[in-house]
């Protein structure tokens, strides 16, 4: 009898946990929130421990290559690519500068761009299963790092936001997760849209009027209609650009299609590569840089 | 205190299994936990190897930034799995613990996979990864099996002073 009672009530519990993960993932999957109470308490227990660890292996890691390509060279070599990055991110940013100048220009309605001040950051942690959707940096609240601040990739690239902070480390949500959604424009005719992930490697941009101007190979940038991400950051290149589906009720002829569509269906590879970026720059938040 | 002790040990292993992939990304297709899981459910009781596992799912979920339970689900039931078998049949030998840790691993991969259909989410992982990951998996708990088999007769050794040369 007290067999078939212990059997029963590990049943029961297995039963119980089971459920409880299907409504925890149930009302995630609803709310679209990633970021409960569990993930946070979580996080803030493993995050000394993780900084740390973290900063065990850069030193090592570190050491052992200076060790190994002379120490002069190293840092030389640390310099030389600390400068090429940020002359690649000037470059980027002053490509953009350009051609909104020239639009304003026109509009003689001249507005100078601020600089963001931004830390640097050192990934220290991905699950290789959601390679496309977080990944952990290094830098948390006491290095001044707040919620939705965006970041980017060394060459100026977007790389996602900052959705939840420990005090040594924060996770990125990546712009390739499902759940992100950047404001976008084309950088060629400022067509604007919204650039969704896919969790996989390519975005989609969406809500990109059927009339816009965009073609293959066009570069897409944010918009800065978020109030997340800075206007001008690069996003990725169009691969692809299709008329979207025609209004609901009409015939799916494929001149209905053409003719009644309004969006285009856009697809766009990102230009920072999620996957083997090592370092990234995390910019302030949209409230201190107002 | 044995479960304050598992709970340091899966925090451990759960930092184990984000932190590696940053050394090597050929690291990253080990599931260090659910190697973890599966032999304390191959041995331990059924209520500990499904809290156990719980416990393990969450903490992934909440290390690598997904949906939260979803490791978690299928964790626990894969050890539900691996428990009944576990107590229906002895399993010994690496070799066998680390085919039925490989096993798990292709179950778990399965079940998230499910998960994520059903979520209409994109799916993460495919045949070749899912048989990758178990493959992996599995050659790692048989290191981890013999590593620890040696480590523990070099113990016996040291404690009581058996040595081949009668010294």
């Amino acid at each position: 009898m007290e067999t078939i009672s212990r059997h029963a009530s590990s049943a029961a519990l297995l039963v119980g946990l089971l459920f409880s993960f299907f409504m925890m993932i149930s009302y995630q999957v609803n709310r679209g929130d990633t970021v409960t109470a569990v993930k946070g308490t979580i996080q803030t227990v493993v995050s000394p421990a993780h900084r740390f660890i973290s900063a065990v292996w850069i030193g090592i890691s570190s050491g052992w290559s200076d060790y190994v390509g002379l120490i002069g060279r190293a840092t030389e070599a640390d310099a030389l690519r600390e400068r090429v990055e940020y002359l690649e991110r000037s470059n980027t940013t002053f490509e953009e500068t350009s051609r909104e100048n020239a639009r304003l220009k026109q509009l003689l309605n001249l507005q100078s761009r601020i600089e963001i001040p931004s830390i640097p950051a050192q990934i220290t942690g991905r699950d290789m299963a959601h390679g496309y959707e977080t990944f952990t940096v290094n830098r948390g609240s006491l290095d001044g790092v707040a919620m939705d601040s965006a970041v980017i990739a060394p060459t100026g690239a977007a790389i996602g936001r900052i959705i939840y902070v420990t005090p040594w480390t924060s996770i990125v949500q990546l712009i390739t997760n499902p759940q992100s959604a950047v404001g976008a424009k084309v950088a060629r005719t400022s067509a604007r849209g919204v650039a969704h992930g896919a969790g996989d490697g390519p975005l989609k941009l969406d809500y990109v009027t059927s009339l816009a101007d965009v073609e293959v190979g066009d570069i897409v940038v944010t918009s800065g209609d978020d109030l997340i991400y800075p206007p001008g950051l690069e996003i990725g290149r169009v691969t692809r650009v299709r008329q979207g589906p025609p209004v609901p009720g009409l015939p799916r002829t494929p001149q209905a299609r053409t003719e009644t569509a309004l969006f285009l269906d856009i697809d766009v590879n990102p230009l920072a590569d999620v996957l083997r970026v090592d370092r990234v720059l995390i910019l302030a938040p949209p409230t201190a840089r107002e | 205190m044995t479960a304050l002790r598992s709970i340091v040990l899966l925090f451990g292993l759960g930092l184990l299994q984000i932190f590696l992939p940053q050394v090597w990304s050929g690291l990253g297709v080990v599931d260090w936990l659910l190697i973890y899981v599966v032999l304390q459910s191959l041995q331990g009781s059924f209520r500990r190897s499904i809290l156990l596992s719980a416990g393990a799912g969450l903490i992934q979920d909440g290390l690598a930034g997904g949906i939260i339970g979803l490791h978690a689900f299928a964790k626990t039931a894969v050890a539900a799995v691996i428990a009944m078998f576990g107590s229906l049949l002895a399993v010994r030998g690496p070799l066998l613990e680390a085919l039925i840790t490989g096993v798990a691993t292709a179950l778990e991969g399965l079940i998230v996979i499910a998960w994520q259909v059903m979520l209409r989410r994109p799916v993460s992982l495919g045949p070749i990864d899912l048989l990758v990951r178990a493959v992996a998996t599995g050659v790692a708990t048989m290191v981890v099996l013999y590593i620890g088999r040696w480590w523990q007769q070099r113990g016996l050794i040291k404690r009581h002073g058996v040595r081949g040369d009668n010294a």
